[in-house]
């Protein structure tokens, strides 16, 4: 799963947990909460689903890594390849 | 004047009495007047301490706003005087929609010590329930910010005559600003300080808060002046308050506790009021307790679930362990329940139990308590406090209230009437008013149980609303939100049991003949709900169904809904799409 499948699961995960914000517009680089309705329990939602999807353990600590889409791919990348060559 | 509902009963003469006494520690306008802004603010300057801190505010990178007691007397006497010479008269309602930001209790405060109503919206709400409440009271000034204006108000302003006035706080150079509205900051600069001290009497209308019930348009609780007789009491006797303390309440200043127990109680003690501009981040939570040195926490279940689930990892205890959290010297709860895991967990984790509380919209102030120095019972809401009469009753068949008696025996929690904070009446409604008192009860509409100590449990609400992370919320209001959808039959809104909210909205559809339940249609519905609702109203999840539970009379059977999940197509507390979007 590189980059770009990242990218695309966690819109595709927005488009469900808060269809209401405009997908196409975001800024990678700006926190969901500051551009869209997008409360704790929607970012809980958001990291419960992608937990689920990729199979592995988001640390609470590490939850605010993963509050923009640029962070959710920086944090991710490395833990999905990590968890690839563990096997 | 607003009619105050006194107990009149033998039984209510002692505590009548309590109040009496904690009343005249109050400092008074004289000839029996009684405000709460002075209460809060100026008696402090005036027994010599202007200088000391009334309020932090926080922002997200840290830098913190300071506003002494002398500064915020000198505040909210010019928004005082600036509503005056906005023609805003005593007893009309002064609105906001805001964070936790110093325009906030400014405008709380000033407009108490003009003599106007203060009606708090949580900022979160969605166009809807924000044109629902301005309507309903009659809001004439609203103070919010250039943003918040642009993406819910600006919809709506057509549908509120009664809005004369827009301030924006956020704004200086207008760019943003609504047309014909006003800055906050500069307006405040050029109002002329207050020269004479408020003129109220302790039953004159103060305060407004709307809170939902099962049926019908959210209702509009008020409060008197009065009621910081039981604010100031319950500062000292819940969390033992003075002006040495440091008093950090993590509720929105849209909802009670963020009014009551955010702004008004603690100020009255002479505390620091600690807020936090920023949403709930847990780790930034920690931080905070520690650099601000916080005396007193009061915050809510939900909260402190996300703070365990960050403590049981180990990075989280790391960050813990090495917090010093000497200065915080008691923890307490409010809004729902808290589990007794997580006071066992306040205790082991920082030494100290969380104690909970419980209270109400309408009760103004805290009724029940686990009060420091006494025996905590985990999950229980703990015992009423002095000046409080409360019992477990049950309604015989021609109205009659008949206390149960019988310990652990659940049934009806009810208070006798006439303390002080008790709610003067629901906006224009005398009849839903009326229906909450019988035989000198006010009826809370909770279920509970009171065991052979005296201690308090709750056991759940006699009524279908739900209360999802420390919010109550209405399910007429969500399903009337969904329910102009073409393809929608029939809405049903229900709370399902969620690990860290308590309870999660979600809505059970039927549709009509010819439309499918598809993901697309789920991903509409959610999209509509949250748009006008706000995302912290809106259902989490829909669940598609043949027909709704009803009773004979044709009346959705909320209760039953949840059994419904099983046969929904989306039967999750959360969206858990496949990679290609799809559920």
């Amino acid at each position: 799963m590189n980059s770009d499948d990242i990218r695309r699961m966690i819109l595709d995960l927005l488009t469900e947990i808060c269809p209401d914000a405009e997908i196409g517009a975001i800024d990678p680089a700006v926190s969901f909460r500051d551009q869209f309705e997008f409360d704790s329990i929607d970012f809980l939602n958001l990291i419960l689903a992608t937990e689920k999807i990729l199979n592995l353990r988001i640390a609470e600590f590490d939850y605010p890594r993963l509050s923009s889409l640029d962070g959710c791919i920086s944090y991710l990348g490395p833990k999905v390849a990590e968890a690839r060559e563990a096997g | 004047m607003v009619p105050k509902n006194t107990g009149g009963t033998p039984a209510a003469s002692d505590a009548s009495a309590h109040w009496l006494s904690v009343r005249q520690s109050l400092a008074g306008l004289g000839d029996g007047g009684l405000n709460i802004a002075f209460e809060a603010v100026d008696r402090h300057v005036r027994d010599g301490f202007g200088d000391r801190m009334a309020l932090r505010c926080v922002d997200r990178r840290g830098i913190v706003d300071d506003i002494t007691y002398g500064r915020l007397a000198d505040l909210t006497g010019r928004f005082a005087s600036l509503l005056h010479s906005l023609g805003v008269r005593p007893g009309d309602t002064v609105f906001t929609l805001l964070g936790r930001e110093p325009a906030v209790y400014i405008t709380a405060l000033g407009t108490l010590k003009a003599g106007c109503v203060f009606c708090p919206l949580f900022s979160a709400y969605g166009p809807d329930p924000i044109r629902t409440r301005l309507r309903h009271g009659r809001g004439r000034v609203l103070v919010t910010t250039a943003q918040l204006y642009k993406r819910k108000v600006a919809q709506i302003r057509s549908d509120l005559p009664d809005l004369e006035h827009v301030l924006v706080v956020d704004d200086p150079w207008g760019e943003n600003a609504p047309a014909g509205s006003i800055d906050f900051a500069h307006a405040l600069e050029a109002a002329a300080p207050l020269s004479a001290p408020p003129l109220t009497k302790p039953d004159d209308p103060a305060l407004l808060f709307f809170t939902s019930g099962t049926t019908g348009a959210p209702k509009g609780a008020q409060h008197a002046h009065e009621a910081v007789v039981v604010h100031r009491e319950t500062a000292r006797r819940v969390f033992g308050l003075g002006r040495h303390d440091v008093f950090w309440c993590t509720a929105d200043p849209g909802w009670v506790t963020g009014t009551c127990y955010g702004i008004i109680a603690p100020l009255t003690a002479g505390a620091t009021v600690v807020a936090d501009r920023e949403e709930f981040d847990a780790v930034r939570w920690y931080r905070l307790l520690q650099d601000q040195a916080v005396t007193v926490w009061y915050t809510a279940p939900t909260a402190i679930r996300m703070l365990m689930r960050l403590d049981s990892t180990a990075e989280g205890r790391a960050l813990t362990d090495g917090l010093d959290l000497s200065a915080l010297r008691l923890m307490a709860s409010v809004g729902e329940p808290l589990n007794p895991q997580a006071v066992l967990w306040g205790k082991e984790r920082f030494g100290r139990p969380f104690h909970d509380t419980w209270w109400q919209t309408e009760t103004g102030g805290i009724m029940i308590a686990n009060l420091d120095g006494m025996e905590i019972r985990p999950g229980s809401m703990g015992k009423p406090l002095p000046g409080v009469v409360a019992d477990i009753v049950e309604q015989s068949p021609v109205g009659r209230i008949e206390p149960i008696g019988e310990p652990d025996h659940p049934g009806m929690l009810a208070l006798k009437t006439g303390w002080p904070s008790l709610f003067r009446g629901y906006l224009g409604d005398d009849e839903r008013y009326r229906a909450t008192f019988a035989d000198g009860w006010y009826l809370t509409g909770d279920l509970a149980r009171r065991d052979r100590d005296g201690y308090y449990w709750f056991v759940g609400r006699a009524d279908d609303v739900i209360k999802s992370a420390g919010h109550l919320i209405g399910p007429f209001e969500v399903e009337s939100a969904l329910m102009n959808h073409p393809a929608v039959a029939e809405v049903g809104v229900a709370g399902k049991p969620d690990p860290i909210a308590g309870e999660i909205v979600v809505a059970y559809v039927s549709l009509k003949p010819g439309h499918v339940g598809d993901a697309e249609l789920r991903r509409t519905l959610l999209s509509q709900a949250r748009q006008r609702l706000g995302a912290a109203v809106a259902p989490r999840d829909i669940v598609f169904v043949e027909t709704l539970p009803k009773t004979n009379s044709g009346k959705i059977l909320r209760r039953e809904l949840r059994a419904l999940d099983i046969q929904g197509e989306t039967a999750a507390n959360t969206p858990r799409p496949n990679n290609d979007g799809s559920p």
